[in-house]
């Protein structure tokens, strides 16, 4: 009988496990949005990527002038792979969630938007790691009135 | 012992299968007929779609600056909620969500609590006929908006509703439904934002007015794909008048490199890009008519 409650006992856990990578991730990731509008969150879960090939999501959003915009990452501990996004606009990279030179990853970011446009998003994982991750955005005016 | 496992691993297996983002009750957007088409020619296109959706700035992008440009609120140009029960098809329920969505937005953004129940009526309507009730916990919202310190959590919890939902539409290949309430949405914010410029002179959403010519792009681009359907392509036609006028609007933008600094473990990016919309008043004028017709055609 105790064998059949450690089993059990396994199996949530491994429940548990999964919905750390789905619900309580983006309730983690939402509560950090702070006093910014909440807009929207990019879920992604890969595989590790194989030999020379690259997993990524992209994606546009049109951001506006006068709007600070807030990115918040988060991942899934269970896995490797620690998310990394990337913005560019129509003249290449604006910011990147990852400074290879100090090897260090930021979980918020904060862009001040001053030109409206169509904005391209990257979300990986590093290294092509396997992984489960977020990016939550919010958004807020940032005119003087 | 082994029975008990056995049966004991077979319940767990099917609650694990379950997602709470995804319930399992069979969507009846497919009695309305209103399941995508399986063709291949719309099957390629899902994928553009599907970014383009994302493009679209949500609700409340544009009611958050309409609140903070000063603009006094307007109830008088809302839809009666009593309404809700005049939209009969499935493109029409779903277009009207998105309308009663934006509209749900504006309301809570300006704390209007009272008349917001209202207005979360409808959308749950709206959302049970379309079955995407599950992504708006209406016993949750409803306290929400009886708690008048607890604004900003409802305005969250709502779009983050609606982002949910537009996920899972698209998750289920019901992206023509996306489409239309992201048509619902796009059309009310204009029309809110273009009703409360004609009223008063507000130079940053005249500027918000003319930025939506990118977003009133993508919508026509998406609208394309489901043009057989006659409904659609009544929409094309309306939507096209007003690109008409929009495409005298211009969005000059000139670059400058971003500032990088990190602030208290936070990367923070100062844009060095600058935009400009140039519109005339005569242009704004137009486009504030041609709003207010085709909304009047939808609702």
């Amino acid at each position: 009988m105790l064998r059949f409650f450690i089993f059990i006992a396994i199996v949530f856990s491994f429940i548990t496990a999964k919905s750390q990578c789905n619900d309580q991730l983006v309730r983690d990731a939402s509560s950090k949005v702070g006093n910014f509008y909440y807009v929207k969150d990019f879920k992604i879960k890969f595989k590790k990527a194989k030999k020379n090939k690259v997993n990524k999501m992209l994606h546009s959003l049109i951001l506006n002038r006068n709007t600070t915009y807030l990115f918040i990452l988060g991942d899934a501990k269970e896995y490797d792979g620690r998310i990394m996004f990337e913005m560019f606009g129509e003249k290449g990279k604006l910011l990147s969630s990852y400074n290879p030179g100090a090897d260090k990853y930021y979980e918020k970011l904060q862009f001040t938007c001053e030109s409206t446009g169509m904005y391209q998003i990257t979300l990986q994982f590093s290294e092509g790691q396997e992984g489960c991750g977020i990016m939550v955005y919010g958004s807020k005016p940032s005119y003087e009135r | 012992m082994k029975n008990i496992i056995i049966v004991s691993f077979l319940f767990i297996f099917f609650i694990s299968c379950g997602d709470s983002d995804h319930p399992d009750s069979q969507d009846l957007l497919t009695d309305f007929e209103f399941a995508d088409s399986l063709t291949s020619q719309v099957i390629i296109s899902e994928k553009i779609i599907d970014d383009m959706i994302h493009s679209i700035p949500s609700p409340i992008e544009m009611t958050s600056l309409i609140l903070e440009s000063g603009a006094e609120f307007d109830d008088k140009i809302l839809i009666d909620p009593d309404r809700v029960d005049n939209y009969a098809t499935a493109h029409s329920k779903a277009i009207a969500l998105g309308m009663f969505g934006t509209e749900l937005g504006y309301l809570n953004i300006y704390g209007k609590t009272m008349i917001s129940v209202e207005y979360l009526t409808a959308v749950r309507s709206l959302a049970r006929d379309l079955r995407v009730e599950q992504f708006f916990d209406f016993h949750t919202l409803k306290r929400l908006a009886d708690e008048s310190d607890n604004m900003d959590s409802l305005i969250n919890v709502t779009t983050q509703g609606f982002s949910r939902m537009d996920a899972y539409l698209r998750e289920q290949k019901r992206t023509k439904a996306s489409v239309m309430i992201v048509a619902g949405t796009f059309i009310e914010g204009l029309f809110i934002a273009t009703q409360i410029r004609a009223k008063t002179v507000n130079d940053q959403l005249t500027e918000r007015i003319g930025e939506q010519k990118m977003s009133l792009n993508n919508m026509i681009v998406m609208f394309e794909v489901y043009k057989s359907d006659p409904e659609v392509e009544k929409l094309v036609v309306d939507f096209n008048e007003l690109k008409t006028l929009y495409d005298q609007v211009q969005i000059i933008t000139t670059y400058g490199e971003p500032i990088t600094k990190e602030v208290d473990g936070m990367l923070v990016i100062e844009d060095q890009s600058t935009s400009e919309v140039k519109m005339a008043e005569e242009l704004l004028t137009q486009i504030i008519v041609k709003t207010k017709e085709l909304r009047t055609k939808i609702i």
